[in-house]
């Protein structure tokens, strides 16, 4: 990928739709360290930060593609937040159990599940979880590559509320990478279409039906002119 | 695996039997009775020396067993270290510790382990360093695989990502993750390591006598064999035995861990 550039306004939910194997991922992945870029140049509130180290592990957090995945099996529920807790310092020693509890059941993971490890636990209680640990770190961004893709429909549909929730409640700027445009419409307010390793598109979602150019574009609002049904929400991709 | 664990804890149960019964001490010589055969009062006969083959069998085990434990761990004191910053460190560091140990794999293992005996004179304390020196590398590397490996995780960056130090991270997610797969090739390990031991002992430049070891007891009846061959039969079959044992657990361990979800170890 060459000459790139993306802003995510405060509070604002931007999403990133392209082709698999455009670079979303690697893009998204930049951002918290995970991936080194070449060059370039990465700024949270205008300040060049070094992502992965310092601050910036803490205010920009990452929502991975299989919440399963990304748990410790060697921690419960309660555990992987308390992590995030401990690891950040937030909140005095004491009142750390509580503010993990409160932040699990905030997302609907009910105390009997909290003891559980992931194995025990579904995809959807997996990704709350996860979910739950990226909140306890009190990040001014979120990034969730795919946050919807290892999931079943009906699944998906209660992460969608969540996460609409959680924009709601919390204000939280967040990022949302896709190959699928139909998740993105009940959540972004801004597109960005990735082809070619560039950013092709770059529009406000009400207006992406009617105004997008760029023939990805336009193959994705034709992915919407059916009503929302499982199977649009389950990933009507776009294929080369 | 069951098998193996069985013909452990055997050689365990013969081992401490050994020190308690009435039979003759190991060392004891009977000229009278040399090379004799299996009898009442000697089960397993005796040796060129007329000393109880029994007696020194079990003497042997903890002799035999203990100095490929005690290389085990000499050798996963070096490697387990080594392996892990090699791992965890990456870059410059992975590379010189990588070249390092391939540079003393680049020696066929007996042969340099056959150097350091002979620049520490034989004994049982120099084959063990001796074996130690040539083992580590290769399993050095194996952990280094395995640290790589268990690093690439998901959960292991995500840990990070949300906050664990890294020693947090190394102790509480990586180092869990590789000691199942560990188990294993220190199980595999050992039975090398034995049969190792066992070879330099029998080349004479292992344990010296008197000491009882089977290795050693195998070198002492090669002249005899023709004469007396319970004298290599009992060591010969005692080293198989152990060697069996602890390739059963090992294979068993691997395929116990293959059964479960790589996340769940």
């Amino acid at each position: 990928m060459r000459n790139i550039g993306l802003t995510v306004g405060q509070g604002e939910v931007v999403g990133l739709i392209g082709r698999s194997g455009a670079g979303k991922s690697t893009l998204a992945r930049c951002l918290v360290g995970l991936e080194k870029p070449s060059t370039g140049d990465i700024r949270l509130n205008g300040a060049s930060i070094v992502p992965g180290k310092g601050t910036a592990r803490r205010q920009l957090q990452y929502l991975w593609q299989d919440p399963v995945q990304s748990l410790s099996p060697y921690l419960s529920a309660h555990g992987a937040v308390m992590e995030a807790l401990n690891g950040f310092s937030i909140g005095s020693p004491n009142s750390r159990k509580s503010s993990a509890s409160a932040y699990l059941n905030d997302l609907g993971v009910t105390p009997d599940m909290q003891g559980r490890r992931p194995h025990a636990l579904s995809g959807g209680q997996c990704q709350r979880v996860a979910l739950a640990r990226a909140i306890a770190a009190d990040p001014q961004v979120l990034i969730l590559d795919e946050p919807l893709s290892a999931l079943d429909f009906s699944t998906r549909v209660q992460a969608i509320e969540l996460l609409q929730k959680l924009h709601r409640e919390t204000g939280l700027a967040m990022l949302i990478v896709s190959h699928d445009l139909a998740p993105l419409r009940h959540l972004a307010s801004r597109i960005l279409v990735l082809d070619d390793a560039q950013i092709v598109e770059d529009i406000r979602m009400e207006h992406f039906a009617e105004r997008a150019a760029h023939k990805l574009s336009r193959a994705y609002v034709r992915t919407l002119t059916a009503e929302p049904t499982a199977d649009s929400i389950d990933g009507n991709s776009i294929s080369d | 695996m069951t098998f193996g664990i069985f013909l452990l804890f055997g050689f365990a149960i013969l081992a401490l039997a050994g020190g308690t019964s009435n039979l003759p001490p190991p060392e004891k010589m009977d000229l009278l009775s040399r090379l004799a055969g299996p009898s009442e009062r000697h089960l397993l006969g005796t040796d060129h020396l007329g000393r109880d083959l029994l007696s020194r069998l079990l003497a042997a085990i903890p002799v035999s067993l203990g100095a490929a434990l005690k290389t085990m761990a000499a050798i996963l004191a070096i490697a387990l270290p080594w392996g892990l910053i090699s791992g965890l460190a990456g870059g410059r560091t992975d590379m010189v510790m990588m070249r390092l140990a391939d540079i003393v794999m680049a020696f066929p293992t007996l042969v340099l382990a056959l150097a350091v005996i002979g620049f520490m004179g034989a004994s049982l304390e120099a084959s063990i360093i001796g074996v130690a020196v040539a083992w580590w590398p290769s399993n050095a590397r194996l952990i280094r695989a395995l640290v790589l490996s268990a690093n690439e995780r998901d959960f292991v960056k995500a840990s990070y990502l949300a906050g664990a130090s890294r020693r947090r991270v190394i102790f509480r997610h990586v180092l869990p993750q590789i000691l199942p797969p560990l188990a294993v090739i220190v199980s595999l390990e050992t039975a090398s390591v034995l049969l190792a031991l066992s070879s330099l002992s029998f080349l004479g430049i292992g344990a010296q006598p008197p000491m009882p070891e089977w290795g050693a007891m195998l070198n002492e009846a090669r002249p005899f064999f023709a004469h007396a061959p319970h004298m290599l039969i009992a060591p010969g079959l005692a080293v198989v035995c152990a060697v069996l044992a602890f390739n059963l657990v090992g294979e068993g361990l691997r395929d116990l861990l293959d059964k479960r979800r790589p996340y769940q170890w």
